[in-house]
C-alpha cells in the first residue's frame, strides 16, 4: 500500500552534544532495520524531526554521508517544539521524515578547491559537504573553512574541529565576533576574517551560510574576492512544514525552496524575488 | 450533435445508491452523505468539494501517549466506493489543479488519491450567480471535463453525458435511459468589464511595483478568501493530545496569516500585509501558470469575492493591476 509521505519513521537517538548554551546535537538511528540499510543522502537535504506529541520541524541533515546509518542534526532553542526537542538525551525516540530537496552539486565540484564560510549554527549544513571532501580527500582541491560565533562559547563542532585542523590540505580558521578571557584565538566577524583569509577564487567554489545578516556582508566579500556568483552557494531558509512541495508555506516566485531548493547559487537567488 | 442520456431521478439515484454511499451538498452547503437526491440550490455550495479529497483536517497518525511512537498506528485512506453529486464545473475543474500538487511521483498523498479513485464526480449543470466568473477561465456553468459525468437537470430528471470511461460505465448501469440530443454549452460568466486573464511574466516582473501596497492596505489578512478557495492546497502539520491519545494532524493553513512563513527564530520574509495579499494573487495568476502552462491557480467560483469581509473583489484587483501594468508600459515605449 502507498505510505502517506507525511507519516514519520521512528528513529532513537544514540548521541546528545550540547554544543551551545542553546544549540544540541542529535545522533540517531532509524528503528526500522530495512529503512535504515536504504538510507542514503547527499549534502544539504534536510529533514522532519519531531519530538512526538509537540510537532514536528525542519532541519538539515548535519551528518556524514558515507555514513547514512548514523543520522544527525543540530538544533537550536527558539521554540516550543526545539524546547521539547531539547529534553531528549539518547535512548529517547523522535519523528523522522526524509530526505529532502536538493543537495549541495559536490559531484561537480570535483577537482576545485572549495571555500567554506560558516556562522555560528550556520555550520550545520556545511558539515556534511566537509566530511563528504574529506572522505574523498583526493577527488578535490585545497579545502578553507572559515568559522565563527559570536563568542567562544558559541562555537559547535569543537571534536570535528580538530580534525578538521589537522585535515590535509585543509585551512580552518575560526573566529569569534568578540573573546573572553580565556580565548586566544582569532577575533572579527566572518565576512572581515574571510576577506583577510582572501581564498583564492582559481578553480574554486564557495559555500556559506550562518544568520541571514552574516550572508548578506559575505556575498559581497565572495564578489570582491573574484567568486561569480555561479560560483558562490547557499541554501535558503523557508519556513516548512511538509518537505514535500505540497504544503505551500516555501513557495517562492515559480518555486518550492523544499523542491527546488535549499540550496541555491547566488546567481540563481539573484532570479527571485527578495522575499527570503 | 453529440447525445445525451435522459434519465429519470429515481433510476440516477438507484444506480447511485447501488455504487456506494451518495454525497450531496446539504443545506448547511457541507458535503454530506444521503440516502435520497436532495434539490440542489441553483450554484455552487458554500463549501468547495475539495474538502472529500483533501479535507480542512485529517489524520495522519496516532498513537497512544507515553506508549512509544514505534506504535504508530497510520491513518487509513478511506476507499469507501461511493459518488459525489451536485458537483458544479469550477469545484470539478479545482480538483484538477489539487491533482497536480498531490498525485505527483513521488510524494502521492494515499488519502488524497483513494478519494479520487473511489468518489464518481457527477456534476450538475448551475444556474451562475452575481460572484460568478468561471467564463474569466473559458468554460461555463455545463463544462463536464473534470467531472465523470454531467447532468442537465429537467423537469423530470436528468439529460446525462458521461465523460470518462467510469463516467461511460456507470451511465451503462443506469436503467431506463432514452437517447436526446444535448443542448449546446453556455458559455460562462465574466466581469463585463474583463479583458482577459494577465500575462504571468508580466505580474511577476511587477512584483516590485506599488500596486501591491495600496491594495494591500485594504486586506485585513483575515484569510476568508483562501478557506473557501477550491484551489488552495495549503496546510499545516501539528500534534494534538486527546484522552491520553496523541493525533498528528494536517490541517488546513493559509497563505494570508502573519505567521504563515513566520520562522522561529522570528524571521518572516512576508512581514507585511500587502506582502501576503499579492502572494495570494502571484501565486494563481503567476506562479502556477508559470510552472503548469495552460493552467491558472482560479477557477473563477467568486466565493472569494462573495465572502469578503471588506469587499474586495480579486478580479477586479488582478484587473486593476495590469491595468497599471500596461498603461506604465505604454508610457515607456
Amino acid at each position: 500500500m502507498l505510505r502517506d509521505p507525511l507519516l514519520p519513521l521512528a528513529a532513537r537517538i544514540s548521541e546528545r552534544i550540547d554544543e551551545t548554551a542553546d544549540t544540541v546535537t542529535f545522533h540517531f538511528e532509524l528503528l526500522d532495520e530495512i529503512e535504515r540499510k536504504a538510507f542514503r543522502y547527499l549534502p544539504g537535504q534536510f529533514a522532519e524531526i519531531s519530538a512526538f506529541g509537540e510537532g514536528e520541524s525542519t532541519f538539515v541533515i548535519a551528518g556524514d554521508p558515507a555514513k547514512p546509518e548514523r543520522l544527525t542534526v543540530t538544533t537550536k532553542r527558539v521554540g516550543a517544539h526545539t524546547e521539547a526537542l531539547h529534553h531528549l538525551y539518547a535512548g529517547a525516540i523522535i519523528g523522522f521524515r526524509g530526505p529532502y530537496g536538493k543537495a549541495f552539486p559536490v559531484a561537480e565540484w570535483k577537482g576545485k578547491n572549495i571555500v567554506i564560510a560558516g556562522g555560528g549554527i550556520g555550520l550545520a549544513p556545511l558539515r556534511p559537504i566537509i566530511c563528504h571532501v574529506l572522505n574523498q580527500r583526493a577527488e578535490y582541491g585545497k579545502l578553507t573553512i572559515v568559522y565563527g560565533a559570536r563568542s567562544p562559547g558559541d562555537l559547535m563542532y569543537a571534536a570535528d574541529r580538530e580534525i578538521w585542523a589537522k585535515a590535509p590540505n585543509t585551512e580552518l580558521v575560526v573566529t569569534v565576533d568578540k573573546g573572553d578571557a580565556n580565548w586566544k584565538g582569532r577575533e572579527g566577524f566572518v565576512p572581515t576574517v574571510l576577506r583577510a583569509t582572501a581564498p583564492s577564487p582559481e578553480n574554486a567554489v564557495a559555500i556559506t551560510c550562518g544568520p541571514p545578516i552574516m550572508i548578506k556582508l559575505t556575498l559581497p566579500v565572495f564578489k570582491d574576492l573574484g567568486f561569480a556568483a555561479e560560483r558562490i552557494f547557499t541554501t535558503l531558509e523557508m519556513k516548512m512544514k511538509c518537505g514535500l512541495g505540497q504544503c505551500g508555506r516555501c513557495n517562492i516566485g515559480p518555486y518550492y525552496v523544499c523542491k527546488d531548493g535549499p540550496v541555491f547559487s547566488v546567481a540563481q537567488l539573484q532570479q527571485l524575488p527578495q522575499e527570503f | 450533435m453529440a447525445d445525451g442520456m435522459k434519465l429519470s431521478r429515481e433510476s440516477l439515484q438507484a444506480a447511485l445508491r447501488k455504487r456506494g454511499a451518495i454525497w450531496v451538498p446539504n443545506d448547511a452547503g457541507r458535503w454530506a452523505t444521503v440516502e435520497a437526491l436532495p434539490e440542489l440550490g441553483p450554484i455552487r455550495p458554500r463549501r468547495p468539494v475539495k474538502d472529500l479529497f483533501t479535507p480542512p483536517r485529517r489524520e495522519i497518525a496516532r498513537w497512544k501517549a507515553g506508549a512509544g511512537p514505534a506504535e504508530i498506528e497510520p491513518a487509513k485512506p478511506d476507499e469507501t466506493p461511493g459518488s459525489v453529486f451536485g458537483v458544479r464545473p469550477c469545484d470539478a475543474r479545482a480538483l484538477l489543479l489539487l491533482d497536480r500538487a498531490f498525485l505527483q511521483a513521488p510524494y502521492v498523498d494515499p488519502h488524497y488519491k483513494a478519494r479520487r479513485e473511489s468518489l464518481l464526480l457527477v456534476g450538475v449543470a448551475c444556474q451562475p450567480g452575481p460572484t460568478c466568473y468561471c467564463g474569466v477561465f473559458g468554460f461555463g456553468p455545463d463544462d463536464k471535463d473534470a467531472v465523470d459525468v454531467m447532468l442537465t437537470p429537467q423537469a423530470d430528471g436528468f439529460v446525462a453525458q458521461a465523460s470518462s470511461a467510469r463516467g461511460k460505465e456507470f451511465l451503462a448501469s443506469v436503467a431506463g435511459g432514452t437517447a436526446v440530443p444535448l443542448a449546446a454549452p453556455r458559455p460562462g460568466p465574466r466581469p463585463e468589464w474583463w479583458t482577459g486573464l494577465p500575462d504571468p511574466k508580466a505580474l511577476y516582473a511587477n512584483f516590485d511595483h506599488p500596486i501591491w501596497r495600496e491594495l494591500g492596505t485594504s486586506c485585513m489578512n483575515c484569510g476568508v478568501c483562501t478557506q473557501y478557495c477550491p484551489t488552495c492546497q495549503c496546510f499545516t502539520v501539528d500534534d494534538e493530545s486527546f484522552k491520553g491519545e496523541i493525533q498528528r494532524l494536517r490541517i488546513v493553513d493559509n497563505c494570508q496569516r502573519s505567521d504563515f512563513t513566520r520562522m522561529a527564530g522570528g524571521h518572516n520574509p512576508r512581514q507585511v500585509a500587502a506582502s501576503r495579499l499579492r502572494q495570494r494573487v502571484l501565486h494563481k495568476f503567476s506562479y502556477i501558470p508559470t510552472q503548469n502552462p495552460g493552467l491558472v491557480g482560479c477557477t473563477g467560483c467568486g466565493r472569494c469575492v462573495e465572502l469578503c469581509p471588506l469587499d474586495r473583489h480579486l478580479f477586479a484587483d488582478v484587473f486593476e493591476i495590469m491595468k497599471r501594468i500596461n498603461q506604465e508600459a505604454e508610457r515607456v515605449a
